[in-house]
């Protein structure tokens, strides 16, 4: 029963695009993205309508988010589709005989609540509270330097205008101290006229 | 009391060039500029008339770049309306036009800058003028802020000629100035001040280089190109070039004229070849500057396709064929004997007729202005150019600016004017 297990295994990585994370006992685990699918194999001579139907229950009970049963096309008869459908199992069928091509979904699996193992709430708790609390922080970070830019900009602003609507007499402008590339004092000129009339 | 501080503060500058006036208080970095040109708001529709605010259209002229180019269209008339109100730098006594424009000019410039601070006693204004600029234009001017003394609060005006205002800038007390501008060329002589007797100024400048541009594009067969100023000048610009020697450089240019071949585009449908038989004409367009007297540009002359001649204005004469080593010369002759050394220790070149550049590859042949004038004076006279240090200003389009107000700056306010020495401060409030 190797290969017709092998070749459920190749369709659900190679023709689904999943991955396949390993089995146990009769249980075939892939990954589907973040979910986790579970196909349970019930490949034998002789089907068994309860045995099936056990094996079903068994799935129900893993912690997958999808579950499939696959079975050879002889157990495919005793499969109620209604059934599978309206509890969201899905079903492959195998044909062995028919290599690659023998694998068929007849019914795809729906994606399922499962119980997820027990959360301790305090814990949870928190975890909510200091991600909060970080974030709030970052916020509040992020506020304060903003803040600080505007009006560090506002000041700036106000300053360079007072700068421009009157320049301080200490410091002479441009005109005056680059007159020909030196400053106002050592422009001969300034020296020379202001001797005029005296 | 005027304080230096206040001065520093208040000193406005105003050069009065033929192509723009630059202005502005000492406190600015550069001028501002705008152009020296009005428009009068005459022959105007009914409908455009309502258009035009009220105070606008009772002054009947608008001036500033973006106003003259807001009521453009409007006006009828263009050419009859477009007032452009200086001459090689001077206003006709008679040319109420040009007044009434110049006027309008005084006005603009100083509302560019509004004063509300509460030390503000007024502005003290420094102006200046072309070196020939006649008695009466100083006397129309003092008139004009005057009338403006009360509008905007005018402490004090006075003028110095422009050519002294570029030694102040350039911080030289004894040199020679050589102002080349659009239509003559002005060299004057300054010793701690500018020594009228020596100065003497040229009926040419950028204008006749204009003028020869034009004729050899018309002989190219572009005389449609030929026909708008604005082009002429920019393939004047592009393809000028000054020769180190007219003569060499001519016979370079016929012996291997695929050197000189040169291309101007002019706009994306519009470009100006200088083809091989015509690109020796480049030199004659930078020599006509500085030397008009060689058989190529005399041609032109005697066709009477250029006019180069002598003119007064005043009681200046401007000649028409002197060249720039002779005119230097000249001047030099008409200081005292005791200060020539001092003086012509170094030449400094000023305005747009000077800007010249050598294409990379024709250094051979071609120069700048300030080696052209170097060789002049050697042929003229080696002994002097040996002495002589021939410079370039630094800020060709600011510095009679930057100088007026460091003049308006430094020239003591009790040194009241006198029309003798064309020196001092002339107080408005004094005189209405």
């Amino acid at each position: 029963m190797e290969f017709p297990k092998v070749l459920v295994i190749r369709h659900f990585t190679e023709v689904l695009g999943m991955r396949y994370t390993g089995e146990q006992g009769e249980v075939l685990w892939f990954e589907d993205g973040m979910n986790r699918v579970a196909v349970g194999l019930y490949l034998s001579e002789l089907y068994e309508e309860g045995e099936l139907y056990k094996r079903v229950a068994a799935l129900a009970g893993l912690e997958a988010s999808k579950i499939y049963l696959a079975v050879l096309p002889e157990g495919a008869v005793f499969v109620d589709p209604r059934f599978f459908k309206s509890q969201g199992v899905g079903l492959v069928v195998v044909d062995p005989s028919r290599g690659v091509d023998g694998v068929e979904v007849r019914i795809y699996a729906k994606a399922r609540q499962f119980q997820a193992a027990g959360v301790d709430t305090g814990k949870l708790a928190e975890a909510v509270k200091a991600s909060v609390a970080e974030y709030l922080r970052e916020q509040l970070k992020a506020l304060e330097a903003s803040i600080t830019e505007k009006v560090k900009r506002y000041i700036d602003q106000r300053l360079e205008e007072l700068r421009r609507a009157a320049p301080p007499a200490q410091e002479p402008p441009r005109a005056v101290q680059e007159a020909g590339g030196s400053a106002v004092l050592d422009n001969e000129w300034v020296r020379i006229l202001r001797s005029r009339g005296r | 009391m005027i304080t230096d501080a206040y001065r520093l503060k208040y000193t406005f500058g105003v050069d009065y060039g033929t192509s723009y006036v630059k202005y502005g208080p000492i406190s600015l970095n550069e001028p501002r500029v705008v152009q020296t040109r009005g428009l009068f708001l005459r022959d105007l529709p009914e409908s455009v008339k309502m258009r035009i605010p009220p105070d606008v259209l009772s002054r009947g002229l608008v001036v500033g770049d973006e106003e003259v180019r807001k009521y453009l269209s409007s006006v009828r008339d263009v050419q009859r309306n477009l007032k452009y109100p200086l001459r090689d730098g001077i206003a006709r006594r008679d040319d109420e036009d040009a007044w009434r424009v110049l006027r309008e000019l005084a006005r603009y410039t100083l509302a560019q800058f509004p004063v509300s601070e509460p030390d503000f006693k007024g502005w003290i204004v420094s102006i200046a003028l072309s070196a020939l600029a006649p008695d009466y234009m100083y006397r129309s001017i003092f008139d004009i802020y005057t009338e403006l003394s009360d509008e905007f609060k005018i402490h004090a005006v006075t003028i110095l000629p422009q050519p002294l205002a570029v030694a102040i800038a350039e911080n030289a007390v004894n040199c020679i100035i050589v102002e080349g501008g659009h239509g003559n060329i002005q060299v004057a002589p300054i010793s701690f001040a500018l020594i009228r007797e020596g100065l003497v100024a040229l009926n040419r400048g950028g204008a006749e280089a204009n003028a020869i541009t034009r004729e050899i594009l018309k002989d190219m067969g572009y005389s449609d190109i030929a026909r708008e100023e604005y082009a002429v000048e920019v393939v004047k610009r592009a393809v000028g070039l000054v020769p180190r020697n007219l003569k060499e450089a001519v016979r370079a240019a016929k012996s291997s004229p695929d050197r000189f071949v040169a291309k101007v585009r002019l706009s994306p449908v519009v470009e100006v070849e200088f083809p091989r038989e015509y690109a020796w004409t480049r030199f004659l367009i930078g020599e006509i500057v500085f030397d008009p007297n060689h058989e190529e540009i005399k041609s032109y002359i005697e066709q009477s396709r250029l006019s180069i001649e002598n003119a007064v204005i005043g009681d200046v004469t401007l000649y028409g064929e002197m060249d720039i080593a002779t005119a230097v010369v000249t001047s030099l002759k008409n200081v005292s004997v005791e200060i020539q050394e001092r003086v012509a220790s170094q030449i400094i070149l000023s305005g747009g007729a000077f800007s010249w550049r050598v294409p990379p590859g024709l250094e051979d042949v071609a120069v700048d202005s300030v080696t052209r004038v170097k060789i002049a004076l050697e042929e003229r006279n080696p002994v002097l150019a040996s002495r002589v240090n021939v410079r370039l200003v630094s800020e060709p389009q600011y510095s009679v600016w930057r100088g007026a107000v460091i003049y308006g700056y430094a020239l003591p306010l009790t040194l009241e004017w006198s029309d003798s020495t064309r020196e001092g401060w002339y107080y408005p409030k004094k005189n209405i």
